[in-house]
C-alpha cells in the first residue's frame, strides 16, 4: 500500500514536471505571437523574428538612456548565460533560457521589465520587433 | 509602542571585513527587519517588487512622508525606472507607511537626529544610518566590486542570523 501510494506520488511529480517542461516554451511562444502579431500592424512584409538581431541588441551601447545604465550589460553582463548584477548589488539569474527556463514566459512581467530597461538603457520605447528579437536571442541562449 | 521586531542579521564580511569597515571577527549589528510573514495589505506587493532588485528595505528604516515620496516617482528612482501600475504602487505604499520608522512600528532610535523639515530618500541620508556606518563614508567605499553600494546591505549583513 505505501509502496503504491509511493509510485503513485512519483509518477506525479513526473507528470508535474513534464507539464512543466512543456509550458514555459509554450508561455514564450505566446508571447513572441503577440509581438509578431504587433509587428505585423506596421509592416504587413514582416518575416520573424532574429536571434541575431537580438543579440545585437542586447550588446550595443545606445548612448540614448540613463547615463547610469548604458547597456544592458550593465547589469546582465555581455553574456546572457552569465548571472548580473544590479546596481544595488542583487544577483539576478542568468537571461538565457538554457538557464532559466522561466524566463519570457509570464506577458505582464515581460512588458514590465521591456517598458522600464528599454527606457533606462535607450531612453525610448522598443519596438515589437525589437523585443520578439531580443526574446528569440535569449531563448537560443 | 509594539515591540519592534528584530531579525538578528549578524553574520560577518569573514572574507572581506575590511570592505564592511570591521576588524576580524567582530559582527555587524542586527539590521531591524520586521517579519514578513502573515501578510497586511501590500506587504506581498512589496517583498516581490521592491527584492527585484534590491534588498527589500525594512519600512521602519525611513519615516511614511520618505516613503510617500520615494513612491511618487518610480519611474526616477536612484537612476532606474521601477515604475509599477497605480494599484501596486499604491498597495506598496500603504505598507510602506503603515509600518514606517515614525509609525507604531518605528523605532524612535531611527528617528533621531531627523530634523522635522527634511524627507530623506535614502536610507543612507538618515541620521541613524550615517552614526553606525560612519566607516562606509570614507571616499571609494561602495565602489569596488564586492560591497559594489553602500545600498548593499546583505553584503555585509549577510544574515544566516535567526528570527528576532
Amino acid at each position: 500500500m505505501i509502496r503504491r501510494s509511493a509510485m503513485a506520488f512519483s509518477l506525479m511529480l513526473l507528470a508535474g514536471g513534464t507539464a512543466l517542461a512543456a509550458t514555459a516554451p509554450a508561455a514564450r511562444q505566446s508571447i513572441l505571437d503577440h509581438y509578431a502579431a504587433e509587428a505585423r500592424k506596421t509592416d504587413a512584409g514582416f518575416k520573424g523574428f532574429s536571434a541575431a538581431a537580438g543579440q545585437a541588441f542586447f550588446l550595443a551601447h545606445p548612448g540614448t538612456g540613463r547615463p547610469e545604465t548604458p547597456s544592458c550589460s550593465t547589469c546582465h553582463t555581455n553574456s546572457p548565460r552569465n548571472q548580473g548584477r544590479t546596481r544595488a548589488g542583487k544577483t539576478l539569474a542568468p537571461m538565457a533560457v538554457s538557464l532559466s527556463p522561466s524566463r519570457f514566459t509570464d506577458l505582464a512581467k515581460v512588458r514590465k521589465w521591456f517598458a522600464r530597461n528599454c527606457h533606462t538603457v535607450y531612453g525610448r520605447v522598443c519596438t515589437p520587433v525589437e523585443k520578439g528579437n531580443f526574446i528569440t536571442f535569449m531563448a537560443h541562449q | 509602542m509594539k515591540p519592534l521586531r528584530l531579525l538578528a542579521l549578524g553574520v560577518m564580511c569573514a572574507a572581506l571585513p575590511a570592505a564592511c569597515g570591521l576588524a576580524e571577527g567582530e559582527t555587524p549589528r542586527p539590521v531591524p527587519v520586521r517579519a514578513t510573514t502573515g501578510g497586511p495589505a501590500g506587504e506581498a506587493d512589496f517583498a516581490r517588487e521592491c527584492s527585484a532588485c534590491h534588498m527589500a528595505y525594512p519600512a521602519a528604516l525611513l519615516p511614511a512622508r520618505s516613503w510617500r515620496a520615494l513612491t511618487s516617482h518610480l519611474s526616477t528612482h536612484f537612476g532606474e525606472d521601477a515604475s509599477l501600475d497605480a494599484p501596486t504602487t499604491q498597495r506598496i505604499t500603504g505598507y510602506l507607511v503603515s509600518h514606517a520608522a515614525d509609525s507604531s512600528d518605528g523605532s524612535p532610535g531611527v528617528m533621531r537626529g531627523l530634523p522635522a523639515g527634511q524627507t530623506p530618500e535614502r536610507i543612507t541620508d538618515m541620521p541613524f544610518w550615517r552614526r553606525i556606518h560612519d566607516d562606509l563614508l570614507e571616499p571609494g567605499v561602495g565602489t569596488g566590486p564586492g560591497l559594489r553600494s553602500a545600498a548593499n546591505c546583505m553584503h555585509c549583513h549577510n544574515g544566516s542570523g535567526g528570527d528576532d
